[in-house]
């Protein structure tokens, strides 16, 4: 297998010049489920299933190897190792449309995209990336996005002893913290990490954004999947459509979305690389027997379900008009 | 999460110039590494600087390599320095949140904040982004229940500079295809409005000063506790005060009146004096009532009400029409930029 480093992608400017080949980035925190789906993306088009194929010599794929073998076993990839610093770029072709398509995967486990919400700065690798790529795939996984009670949503039961309210030392004593000692809630680093990335390429608000284009997977989607839907993901039991989906889990950021983006620029799918939950220790033998190519699924706009994984990526070519 | 290990980058250093805040946000004269920038100072110590610049090494870049950008904001509440981010895309509005310490000035942002984000809106606004998240994040946190510690309020409000209030931002657009309405929330301690009402010109009033002069709207936060409380009297002068202030600097703009901590009973006396006043300085004047911790009650709606009025009641500017197309000479354009001189050029066409 030949090797693709990076210095080879077409990272031509944003100035004027349209790539002859889109690139399709994939953005996501830790525990978002990027290397599940990148690794069944892979096992497919080894198939030969779905939508897309490999248009050139397959890449270096020994990034997601351990996640593969893992995953044959029927068990859960390991966490991504930090501080490794290798990126995986698949040359797709849509079959129907013929058009051609970069999956850029980099390799991060995460924490490279916490940092740039903490650290508050892009190094010159992610800034060209995020300049060049013409679609951001943004993992966004539902389960975790928490929306932490409040004094509204759950208000302090009133205690005619205490006087009802915490006053300022019982708050320091309860370890409220002061500024700067606590974390963002998940919805606001999201929220944060696009405002950061659009002003690093740099583009503008101040009319809807029409390049990038964004498209949001919520994945792991069988924690939240209405039940019916099996492994398969054939079945033709209905999600709920993403975008309600999007819309209950994460409030703010949906409407960070679509404030800010064309229609026509955006999209939102669910996906369950996995379909079931697998675990680190413990072998699931029916994932075994059957084979990781036949689990997983995504959802679409509508809420039907398909198992083309390659979907979301090639959703866009779609649309897009013939150059 | 926790960052990957890296050897840190020496910590400290400061600019020299007043004006520039790097390395929290860029280098003000646009260096791409304020490293390198003539007027970094590399063995000076910032008071407040505290973020570890490894991120060089994290990236796997040797130091002194292509150099990482900086984000222009930092994500605290603006300072006057910060406000051209805003300001440069179109006149924000400001929301002066006028009011005694402990009236529940900050409760009223949190509040705001918390329903945002649960809803995505305010009004028929929504959600567009924020410079402040982190600013907002640090006065909601205090309200939120983590493990099973209940809340508390806002800690007490701060300022490290008396001159000009703490700014809390939000963007908004009710429509896809509208230009962005900034809002900009003033948090501002208790003290500066206390010596304002006593005396207009005191010499420490300064960010009190501040807010009158550049609201466009105010919200004046009425402390229904402290009204009811031992010290009634002196609340209730306290608040006739600042109301007559208010009346007189806001200059005819806006003003809405909130009863904080509804939930708390008034006694009928204090209650009609205030509420007299209140006609007397502030007629007309939308008055609120919000609490946290009326049992039952749809609590929400109130902290949606007033920012919502805010909104609706800030005079709109004279918004650029991005829908407008120019012509210059050969070209059709919308560029907001183009437009706006053609704008300002007395009517007569620019053709260059």
């Amino acid at each position: 297998m030949t090797a693709k480093p990076s210095a080879e992608v077409d990272r031509t400017s944003r100035e004027g010049h349209t790539p002859l080949t889109p690139t399709v980035l994939v953005i996501g925190a830790a525990g978002t489920g990027k290397t599940h789906f990148i690794t069944q993306l892979a096992l497919r088009l080894n198939e030969g299933r779905g939508d897309v194929e490999m248009r050139d010599a397959a890449p270096d794929l020994s990034m997601i190897e351990e996640a593969t073998i893992r995953l044959n076993r029927g068990l859960a990839a390991a966490h991504t190792p930090a501080g490794q610093y290798r990126e995986m770029v698949l040359p797709l072709r849509d079959r129907r449309t013929g058009k051609t398509v970069d999956l850029d995967f980099p390799d991060y486990a995460g924490e490279q995209i916490s940092h740039i919400v903490t650290a508050r700065e892009i190094s010159s690798e992610w800034r060209s990336r995020v300049q060049s790529a013409q679609t951001w795939l943004l993992f966004v996984r539902p389960q975790i996005m928490t929306l932490p009670d409040d004094i509204l949503s759950r208000p302090i039961a009133l205690d005619s002893a205490t006087g009802g309210d915490v006053t300022k030392s019982e708050a320091e004593e309860n370890g409220t913290a002061t500024d700067g000692e606590f974390e963002w809630s998940d919805q606001a680093r999201l929220v944060e990490l696009l405002q950061l990335l659009l002003a690093a390429v740099p583009v503008p608000t101040s009319r809807a954004i029409r390049h990038p284009r964004l498209t949001v997977l919520l994945s792991c989607w069988d924690e939240i999947a209405s039940p019916g839907t099996g492994a398969h993901g054939d079945e033709s039991g209905k999600q709920s459509a993403p975008q309600s989906v999007l819309e209950q889990h994460a409030p703010l950021l949906a409407s960070f979305i679509t404030a800010n983006w064309s229609p026509s620029a955006y999209e939102v799918f669910g996906v369950s690389s996995l379909g079931r939950p697998l675990h680190q220790d413990v072998a699931d033998q029916d994932f075994v027997d059957r084979g990781p190519e036949n689990f997983g699924y995504v959802v679409l706009r509508d809420g039907s379900v398909s198992p083309d994984l390659s979907l979301p990526i090639v959703e866009f070519l779609r649309r897009s008009p013939s150059p | 999460m926790s960052d990957p290990v890296a050897a840190p980058m020496p910590s400290g250093g400061r600019c020299s110039q007043d004006h520039c805040s790097a390395p929290d946000v860029t280098c003000n004269l646009g260096a791409d590494d304020y490293r390198r920038c003539q007027y970094w100072c590399a063995n000076e110590r910032r008071e407040d600087v505290g973020t570890d610049h490894s991120g060089d090494e994290q990236f796997g870049l040797a130091p002194g390599a292509t150099p990482t950008l900086r984000a222009a904001w930092s994500g605290s509440a603006l300072g006057l320095a910060d406000l051209e981010l805003v300001a440069a895309r179109g006149r924000p509005r400001v929301v002066g949140i006028v009011g005694h310490s402990g009236a529940g000035k900050t409760t009223l942002l949190a509040s705001t904040y918390l329903r945002v984000t649960r809803t995505g809106r305010i009004g028929e606004s929504f959600f567009a982004g924020s410079y402040t998240l982190g600013g907002w994040e640090a006065v909601a946190h205090s309200m939120q229940w983590h493990a099973s510690v209940p809340p508390g309020f806002p800690l007490h409000t701060s300022s490290r500079s008396s001159r000009a209030p703490g700014l809390l931002h939000l963007a908004l657009r009710t429509h896809i295809g509208e230009g962005l309405t900034d809002l900009l929330a003033t948090d501002a301690p208790g003290e500066w409005f206390a010596r304002w009402a006593v005396q207009r010109n005191a010499a420490d009033a300064d960010g009190a000063r501040w807010v009158a002069a550049n609201s466009d709207v105010f919200v004046l936060a009425v402390d229904s506790d402290a009204l009811a409380g031992p010290r009634a009297g002196s609340a209730r002068a306290q608040t006739r005060l600042l109301a007559q202030r208010l009346s007189v600097e806001s200059h005819g703009k806006p003003v809405a009146i909130v009863w904080a901590k509804a939930d708390v009973a008034i006694p009928a006396s204090v209650r009609k004096s205030v509420e007299e006043a209140m006609d007397q300085y502030l007629p007309g004047a939308p008055q609120f009532h919000i609490s946290v911790c009326a049992p039952g009650a749809d609590t929400d709606l109130g902290f949606d009400d007033v920012l919502s009025w805010a909104l609706r009641a800030a005079p709109s500017k004279s918004a650029l029409d991005l829908s407008n197309t120019i012509t210059l000479g050969s070209i059709q354009t919308t560029d907001p930029l183009l437009a706006f001189r053609v704008r300002t050029s007395d009517g007569a066409r620019n053709n260059q």
